[in-house]
């Protein structure tokens, strides 16, 4: 499945190295979306940055880590993310409503909390990114989407917020050696065992859909809905599999260990280099989860208690060291940038240059769980964001954002996104 | 990091009622509910409960791969957790839980440990047939599955053939697909004509929830004889799952969801924990699941298991007990009955609920009033500034936290959580005995509401005693077995039938009893249709 000497020539060496490309499509700008979450909002009087009053600001001590990357940021403040129901459980309502725009189920009986005395269910709407990645072209990239993670936990609406339909979460691979055997394991050279392995799996998996569609029978419509996403994700698993071995360069292996630092920064090593070799063009990284991440970080000095526990401390003494927290994942996001744009893409350039990135947060502030005011930054190359610019709005909601994103996919007639937006296009002087 | 204690670390923190902006709305100062009544109608027929297509969690797979291939794996799938238990019944498998499943059949096929010795030329495809898939399966393939099966072996027989081993190649496919399967990874519950499980449903939902795995070739025999399909035959059934070695897994699962074990294990969060090394963090997550069962098996009833201070004899915990170790005999140990009195007391379970480095008296009293009386308190209203006072060297943990009892805001939920939690005061966060906090003489009695009553308690064994003889606890118990034992949350419905299963906890044999008459019960045993 190697390409020949020629096909080489002919299709140059980028199609030699993304053989699933023709030479039209490497050559192509194919714009990409980066989703990035860290949980329980920020401390807003560390956050927000200082006007000099001739247009410019200066970066707060949460931010300050993304001096260098000042003029690839678009920071909002104003922003606030309604969950749409007549009760809020902290947290747990607004996770499925961050990027769908839509509320959580609260005629589902599913989970019940009974110290709410509520009951809900999975998110109502479909995530931003996987409504996009269902509309871009069938097998333009091996993956339609791509999630990571760290520390995801169980499956609970309070720590999943990618909705691929209605109720439908997906779980973001939160082991970067996982995800490294997942989306760059180097083909195999020997092509005869290659071949063979092929064809094993394809017998298996047929065997594993025959199964499905003998089951389908005596099922009620709910969990025929369940099997029935199990089965496509079984057939596009087929299908990867048949496509020609893709052969990304390969990313460094990422090294065992559940180190917070080095397990979020090799994440998005692997972010970075799947979407700059086109494994996919929408792609969301989750840093922990919504509820209850109650993880210390000793080396911040957080020590004891557990930054849930911190966020609720509104103690001078606790936000500063929650400030700590917040400053090192400020730095994450740097970080993440600083890859981004270290990254070749293949349509030239890095691939920060290309690909609009959006931080959010499940709320805005720990200790109130406030949501009036959600923490948001825009990021990407000059031809992706106006950088350098710090945005004070009133009265948007987080469908501004979801609406922006769309606008940079390609998806310009949309003006609205999610079943709680209020409507009104995008966020104005933000995309390039 | 697993997802843990919803909302607790909420009400970690002491509130002072200090309040910033506006007064938020503090819930109303209601009466406690009524107790529970003491004759309760269970209705008749009692309604079944209502399991939705039931994924297999990741303890289930990596059991029941262990027990019929003999290779030890671990699936990166995530599990459910909808409400304390792990049960995937609402979930669809997504992309990578596909390929999750899709590298973990590859890597145990490929294991050095998998024994395919009984793949001979002739004997390979019964095996595989015949013993292998319906341990999988939990029930004997139809002859399409078998067709299917039989062709997906020839093919790999074939694509093997002159290599040695080739049959064994032809197995690996087989296992492969077995593995991947919905057969496998969905509990399938087919109804008699009376609305019934069949007998391997039932053999499903015992296997799964006594021994965490699935039945094996003697429980399926048993199945398909028709031995199940009366409430007698189950009680019998029930009683020898109990006392084979594999039940200490299914009391395992129960025992470390219920107690909240799991907490033990969270590095992140209890580096404290960590630094104990791994025999002895071991032996405190062990030995609450050993107690629980020890106690099943001896004859207990419901009350002793809040209040006795007998325990399984670990070594490990020798000196962690210290002088609250009296005697041992066999594999028991006799602790001092002023310190240690029941489950709750057990090292673990106080280590579970504290924090790295801190007691923590409002995760003690959340976890007695949530877990062990069913009574979760409201969550802290949004906008109060729950500060606690910094730690300092004048103050201990207890004085720290009756801040919270100055806004009656707070004392309304915080007075019965952290109430209780001073009593286990003299156990500290690694659930060691102490004679002081933080240089300073502990108090540990205390005055709290408990259901309809004013209790006041001092120290682990007036509270175990106080405990262990009330119905709401007997009925809590009855509610945890049954939600881990179903899968599901048990309907309001059924609200007598929980009452009525805790009272059977008392008197000899009362642990047993719960555990068995649930099975027993209609509950358990019908099924709901599409």
């Amino acid at each position: 499945m190697r390409a020949s000497r020629r096909a080489l020539l002919a299709g140059g060496m980028a199609s030699a190295l993304f053989p699933w490309l023709s030479w039209a499509q490497v050559n192509a700008p194919r714009k990409k979306l980066l989703l990035f979450y860290t949980p329980h909002g920020t401390i807003w009087p560390n956050w927000r940055p200082t006007p000099d009053g001739m247009g410019g600001f200066t970066l707060s001590p949460i931010l300050a880590p993304l001096a260098a990357h000042q003029n690839r940021v678009v920071l909002m403040d104003g922003i606030s993310l309604p969950y749409g129901t007549s009760y809020y459980i902290p947290h747990t309502y607004t996770m499925p409503a961050l990027w769908t725009g839509s509320p959580i189920d609260t005629a589902s009986t599913l989970f019940t909390r009974t110290d709410h005395m509520q009951s809900f269910g999975w998110g109502t709407g479909v995530s931003v990114d996987q409504f996009i990645a269902s509309q871009l072209p069938a097998g333009e990239t091996p993956y339609r989407s791509i999630e990571l993670g760290t520390f995801c936990g169980g499956l609970h609406p309070a720590t999943r917020m990618i909705y691929s339909a209605p109720g439908m979460v997906k779980s973001p691979v939160d082991v970067p050696l996982t995800a490294f055997n997942q989306f760059f394991s180097a083909p195999n050279p020997d092509l005869d065992a290659a071949a063979k392995a092929l064809a094993r799996r394809r017998s298996v998996l047929d065997t594993v859909l025959d199964d499905m569609n003998a089951r389908k029978a005596v099922l009620t419509t709910n969990d025929r809905a369940r099997l029935d996403a199990h089965a496509t994700a079984v057939r596009a698993l087929e299908t990867r599999l048949q496509a020609m071995t893709p052969s990304c360069p390969q990313p460094t292996a990422p090294p065992a260990g559940t180190d917070p630092q080095l397990t979020m920064d090799r994440q998005m090593d692997l972010a970075a280099a799947a979407l700059g070799c086109g494994l996919t063009r929408v792609l969301s990284l989750q840093m922990r989860i919504a509820d209850n991440d109650n993880s210390l970080y000793p080396w911040l000095g957080l020590n004891t208690g557990g930054h849930h526990t911190f966020s609720h401390d509104s103690s001078t003494a606790s936000q500063a060291t929650l400030s700590q927290v917040y400053t090192w994942y400020s730095a994450r996001f740097a970080k993440l940038l600083d890859v981004l744009a270290a990254t070749p893409d293949l349509a030239g350039g890095s691939v920060l240059d290309h690909t609009l990135v959006i931080w959010g947060s499940e709320l805005g502030i720990g200790w109130t769980h406030d949501i009036s005011n959600v923490p948001f930054v825009l990021a990407g190359g000059p031809g992706v964001v106006r950088g350098n610019q710090y945005l004070q709005v009133t009265n948007k909601t987080n469908h501004r954002v979801l609406v922006t994103a769309l606008h940079w996919m390609g998806f310009t007639p949309m003006q609205s996104y999610g079943a709680l937006d209020p409507g009104s296009g995008p966020l104005t002087g933000v995309l390039a | 990091m697993r997802r843990a204690l919803p909302l607790l670390t909420l009400i970690l923190t002491a509130c002072t009622g200090e309040l910033i902006g506006p007064r938020p709305e503090v819930p109303p100062l209601v009466e406690p509910p009524p107790p529970e009544p003491e004759v309760c109608d269970v209705p008749n027929p009692l309604p079944a409960a209502v399991v939705p297509m039931r994924r297999l969690n990741r303890v289930h797979v990596e059991a029941t791969v262990r027990d019929v291939l003999g290779v030890t794996d671990a699936l990166a799938v995530p599990d459910e957790r909808v409400f304390t238990y792990r049960s995937n019944i609402s979930t669809s498998v997504d992309d990578n839980g596909v390929q999750a499943y899709f590298d973990f059949a590859e890597r145990v096929t490929a294991s050095p440990t998998l024994a395919l010795t009984a793949c001979t030329r002739n004997g390979c495809l019964a095996w595989l047939l015949d013993d292998v898939a319906p341990r999988f399966f939990r029930r004997p393939l139809s002859a399409d599955e078998r067709t299917r099966y039989q062709t997906l072996f020839n093919a790999g027989v074939l694509q093997a053939m002159g290599s040695p081993t080739a049959v064994e190649e032809g197995a690996r496919w087989v296992l492969q697909a077995l593995l991947q399967s919905p057969t496998f990874l969905y509990v399938d519950e087919p109804l008699t004509d009376a609305g019934m499980l069949d007998g391997y449903g039932v053999a499903t939902r015992l296997s799964l929830s006594l021994w965490g795995a699935n039945p094996d070739t003697t429980l399926l025999a048993a199945s398909g004889n028709g031995s199940l399909d009366t409430a007698d035959g189950v009680r019998a059934q029930v009683r020898l799952m109990l006392e084979d070695p594999r039940s200490e897994r299914g009391f395992n699962a129960f025992v470390s969801q219920w107690l909240e074990l799991e907490r033990l294990r969270q590095t992140d969060a209890r580096p404290d924990l960590t630094a104990l090394g791994e025999p002895l963090l071991h032996a405190l997550e062990t030995e609450p699941v050993l107690y629980v069962r020890t106690a099943t098996l001896a004859g207990a009833d419901l009350a002793s298991l809040f209040s006795d201070s007998r325990t399984v004899s670990m070594p490990a915990l020798v000196p962690h007990y210290g002088m609250d170790l009296v005697s041992t005999t066999g594999n028991t140990s006799s602790l001092d009955p002023s310190r240690r009195a029941g489950l709750l007391t057990l090292p673990g379970v106080m280590a579970a609920m504290s924090h790295a480095g801190v007691t923590s008296p409002t995760v003690r009293g959340y976890a007695v009033l949530a877990n062990v009386m069913c009574t979760p308190p409201s969550p802290p209203p949004a906008g109060l500034n729950i500060t606690l006072p910094p730690p300092s060297p004048g103050t201990t943990t207890r004085a720290r936290l009756e801040a919270h009892f100055t806004d009656p805001g707070c004392a309304y939920c915080h007075r019965p959580m952290d109430g209780l939690g001073f009593t286990f005061e003299h156990l500290d966060e690694l659930g060691r005995w102490r004679l002081l906090d933080n240089n300073l003489p502990i108090d540990d009695s205390a005055d709290f509401p408990l259901g309809a009553d004013q209790l006041t308690v001092q120290g682990p064994r007036q509270l175990a005693d106080a405990l262990s003889q009330r119905a709401e606890v007997r009925t809590c118990f009855a509610k945890q077995w049954m939600r881990y034992a179903a899968g599901t949350l048990e309907p309001a419905s059924v609200k007598c039938f929980a009452v009525d299963l805790g009272s059977k906890g008392t008197g000899a044999d009362g642990l047993e009893r719960v555990i068995t008459e649930f099975a027993a019960s209609e509950y358990f045993r019908k099924g709901t249709a599409p």
